[in-house]
């Protein structure tokens, strides 16, 4: 009933023809930047943070968090097409989305993602209003080592759910863990395997590997093969999602948004992470695993859903709490404590218009995302009319231009050359590439949290399985591994000696 | 000669122009002000309003980027070694005195010296508030330090990283309250508050008022001192750690820098444009609203001061590195 009457409180003042404007605003410029490569969400947040400052406070945060929202709908829309991603949190979109273009159904793949996109990101702010203050407690409770586990856990997540075998899924988490040490050490300052280069002091550039790994790679996997031109050619009638298409979504979408929305609450990368779990998650439900990978939209659906509704949880933490727990929210605190709104446990009670405002708002938007973001497949659709050997160049063009342009460096170019032809050589071996980008989006984060773990308890392991939440997510990662196995194992002696199978649950994974 | 001023001022721009065209145009877009903390910390909270009023006073925006890590480190080395073009500055603080000294303390390689960098001015000086959860049984700090008394390296406190200017302040209130209390390093003021609330350590400091504020307000924090030489207006009750008995006083200098090597014209036309946006009623009020205090130095007299807090800084780096 409260609830009811601040919501209609919060649309009030998100329907003024002002904020109106301004969450239109957020939200195209956030469609752009999640389509374009190479610029993210915070970077466009970043960018406009000073056009707020003449704003009312609310406006200001309705513009800000329509870009941050905005960028989950665009990031699809490169991955499906040219299997480049977005953003980061678009990488696992790549896998069927790709795919599905390449069957001519990249108009399902993108309206999926697009309604995917809708359904979770209204879930999500139903559930930001009404479990807010809960679940921001829940957020306090990961310290390092619950962050730590949960990382483990999605690492495992991941191997588990790659479209090739898990051993080589694991070398390349393992790879991508490697190569994200390279740097100056965020704990100590100290500078690791940089071998005196003062470029890599900051780090191999992630952007300028997943570029090359997905981008580069790609295409020279496609001159190769330029001979059979085999031209994805659209047709208008395809453009929208059959009733089958539909019926194999919901429950991803379902499920994408519930997962999307608990992960975003957690501090770091968690919009990342909650596209692998979701992608996990359902070939893992699936009736055919195998599939996935070859073009399920189940595999859209998903993690689409899940970033969309981590955008949610992530206002949580940054909204109850006035901790920003990823670096976009941390951009939009700014914008309200330069107009002296100081977010915190108070908020709600200080500034309603500020909080009920951009709960609205996000209604409001989502809702013109879908209006601006389901014509836009008919457009970007025809990208792919575009003949390859137009079309190829001129990816590398943006691919090069896009790792550039963040960092003016050389040395990033050339970590973008190195890594296309390492991608195309692990694809030509079998190996998905996808892991090492997410390990090594995950991997510094990994790292601070081990340490600061073992700190918490003088170098005891033990904390790690003393505290309830972490042991619980490493018992998930030690099972499922278990479960792998014991399939692995199934495999190894049912085929040669047809018996002596121990008596496990036969749930084992179908691949190895 | 009223009159032809301009008309002088003019053709030595011509002139200047054809022979040194990117130094008349400076800028001709826009600068990077690159913040080296995470976003939502203190220093960016300084950095955000500052950057907001550069277009008016430098004829082109700022934009900031945040590179965090190694207390600092990363960032002041990146704009260290950025081209010396103006168009790269550094939103400093006394990390930047610190580090180069500590590497050359510790004998490693350093990430960047303070000969790299040319001051353009300082902005303001921010000083540290100490806290525990507001659920913790320590009322005052002298609870606190009599408790870690008796029980030492059983408790935890929380920096922005090893070899922050954070670390070496808690070093300092260490000594002065003859405690030994573990070190949790961190990446910056938002992680430690989340520390702070979520109970993963037992003592931390934050940023006054910016991110202290709201959780005072929401009785989230307990504040048992400040590090500022005087009491806060806005916090009358709360002690300096003077007060209290011990003689530590340590506070953040914000200041902008830009690598060695930029052309004069440059820093001149910088300087100028700093001492223009920290004068600009919209900043001001920006700054009254955060609660930060402005307090501006130009370059040259910020050169002064930083030989100085250098010389300073390294007499206590050697105490505590080889104590």
């Amino acid at each position: 009933m409260d609830t009811v009457q601040s919501l209609l409180y919060g649309f009030s003042v998100g329907l003024t023809p002002t904020n109106l404007l301004y969450c239109a605003l957020g939200v195209f410029l956030g469609t752009i930047v999640g389509v374009l490569p190479g610029i993210g969400p915070l970077g466009g947040i970043t960018l406009l943070l000073p056009t707020t400052f003449g704003m009312e406070p609310v406006s200001a945060i309705i513009m800000l968090a329509g870009i941050y929202y905005g960028a989950m709908y665009g990031g699809s829309t490169t991955s499906v097409l040219v299997n480049i991603p977005g953003e980061a949190a678009s990488v696992v979109t790549c896998f069927d989305g790709y795919q599905m273009a390449r069957k001519g159904r990249a108009g399902p793949a993108l309206s999926i993602a697009a309604c995917g996109s809708f359904i979770a990101g209204t879930l999500s702010v139903l559930g930001l209003m009404l479990l807010a203050p809960l679940l921001a407690r829940v957020a306090l409770k990961f310290g390092p080592p619950e962050q730590f586990s949960l990382m483990v856990l999605g690492l495992i997540i991941l191997a588990y759910m790659g479209t090739g075998s898990v051993l080589k899924a694991m070398m390349m988490i393992v790879l991508g863990l490697s190569l994200a040490m390279v740097g100056i050490d965020h704990l100590s300052g100290f500078a690791r395997f940089t071998h005196g280069r003062v470029e890599l002091g900051d780090g191999i550039s992630f952007l300028a590997v997943a570029m090359g790994l997905f981008g580069v790679a790609e295409i020279l996997l496609n001159v190769e093969k330029t001979v059979v031109a085999e031209v994805i050619k659209p047709k208008l009638s395809t453009l929208l999602p059959t009733r089958e298409d539909w019926k194999r979504s919901l429950g991803p979408i379902f499920r994408g948004s519930g997962v999307g929305f608990l992960i975003g609450i957690l501090p770091g990368a968690s919009h990342i992470i909650s596209t692998f779990v979701s992608y996990g998650m359902e070939k893992r439900l699936s009736k055919h695993p195998e599939e996935f990978g070859t073009g399920r939209i189940e595999g859209v659906a998903g993690p689409e859903s899940a970033n969309n509704a981590a955008t949610g949880g992530a206002m949580i933490p940054f909204l109850a709490l006035g901790i920003p727990s990823a670096p976009a929210t941390a951009t939009m605190m700014v914008a309200l404590l330069i107009h002296g709104v100081k977010p915190g446990p108070l908020l709600m009670e200080q500034h309603p218009e500020v909080f009920w405002g951009l709960i609205a708002s996000m209604y409001i938007g989502n809702v013109m995302l879908l209006i601006l973001n389901l014509p836009l497949v008919g457009l970007f659709i025809n990208l792919l009319r575009v003949p390859r050997h137009f079309l190829y160049p001129g990816i590398l063009l943006i691919c090069f231009v896009g790792v550039y342009s963040v960092n003016l460096s050389g040395t990033d170019l050339w970590i973008m050359a190195i890594a296309g032809v390492a991608g195309y050589l692990l694809r030509k071996a079998a190996f998905d590439p996808a892991p090492i980008v997410l390990a090594m989006v995950l991997g510094p984060m990994m790292e601070q949290a081990l340490r600061q773990g073992l700190m918490m308890s003088k170098g005891e392991f033990g904390i790690f399985l003393s505290r309830p939440i972490s042991a619980v997510m490493l018992a998930g990662a030690v099972l499922l591994l278990a479960v792998h196995l014991v399939g692995v194992l199934r495999g190894a002696w049912t085929q040669p000696r047809t018996k002596r199978a121990e008596g496990l649950p036969a749930e084992g994974p179908t691949s190895t | 000669m009223k009159l032809r001023t301009p008309i002088v001022v003019g053709v030595i721009a011509a002139l200047t122009s054809i022979l040194v065209p990117e130094a008349r145009a400076f800028p001709t877009k826009p600068i990077t002000l690159v913040v080296p903390f995470p976003p939502g910390g203190g220093t960016d909270t300084v950095g955000r309003p500052l950057a907001s009023v550069a277009h008016q006073h430098l004829g082109q925006p700022m934009v900031v980027i945040n590179k965090g890590g190694g207390g600092g480190a990363v960032g002041a080395q990146y704009v260290a070694n950025a081209k010396p073009d103006g168009y790269t500055v550094l939103h400093a603080i006394n990390t930047v005195t610190e580090i180069p000294q500590v590497d050359e303390l510790l004998g490693r390689a350093p990430a960047f010296k303070k000969e790299q960098f040319i001051p353009i001015g300082q902005v303001a000086v921010t000083p540290f508030a100490i806290i525990v959860n507001a659920e913790s049984r320590w009322k005052t700090l002298q609870e606190f330090v009599a408790e870690a008394r008796q029980k030492p390296d059983e408790f935890q406190y929380a920096s922005a990283g090893v070899y922050s200017t954070t670390h070496f302040m808690w070093e300092l209130i260490l000594r002065a309250t003859a405690t030994r209390v573990r070190h949790m390093p961190t990446t910056g003021g938002g992680p430690i508050m989340m520390a702070v609330l979520g109970k993963h350590v037992d003592i931390a400091h934050c940023v006054m008022p910016a991110v202290c504020a709201p959780q005072v307000e929401a009785r989230k924090i307990r504040l048992l001192a400040v590090t500022s030489d005087k009491r806060l207006p806005a916090y009358p009750d709360v002690p300096t750690l003077k007060e209290l008995g011990y003689d530590v006083t340590h506070s953040i200098w914000h200041a902008l820098m830009v690598p060695a090597g930029t052309p004069p014209e440059v820093v001149a036309k910088l300087r100028q444009g700093l001492r223009g946006m920290v004068e600009d009623e919209a900043f001001k009020a920006l700054m009254a609203k955060l609660g930060e205090r402005i307090q501006y130095m130009s370059g040259e007299s910020f050169e002064k001061f930083w030989d100085e807090d250098y010389r300073k800084m390294g007499i206590l780096l050697r105490q505590l590195i080889k104590k």
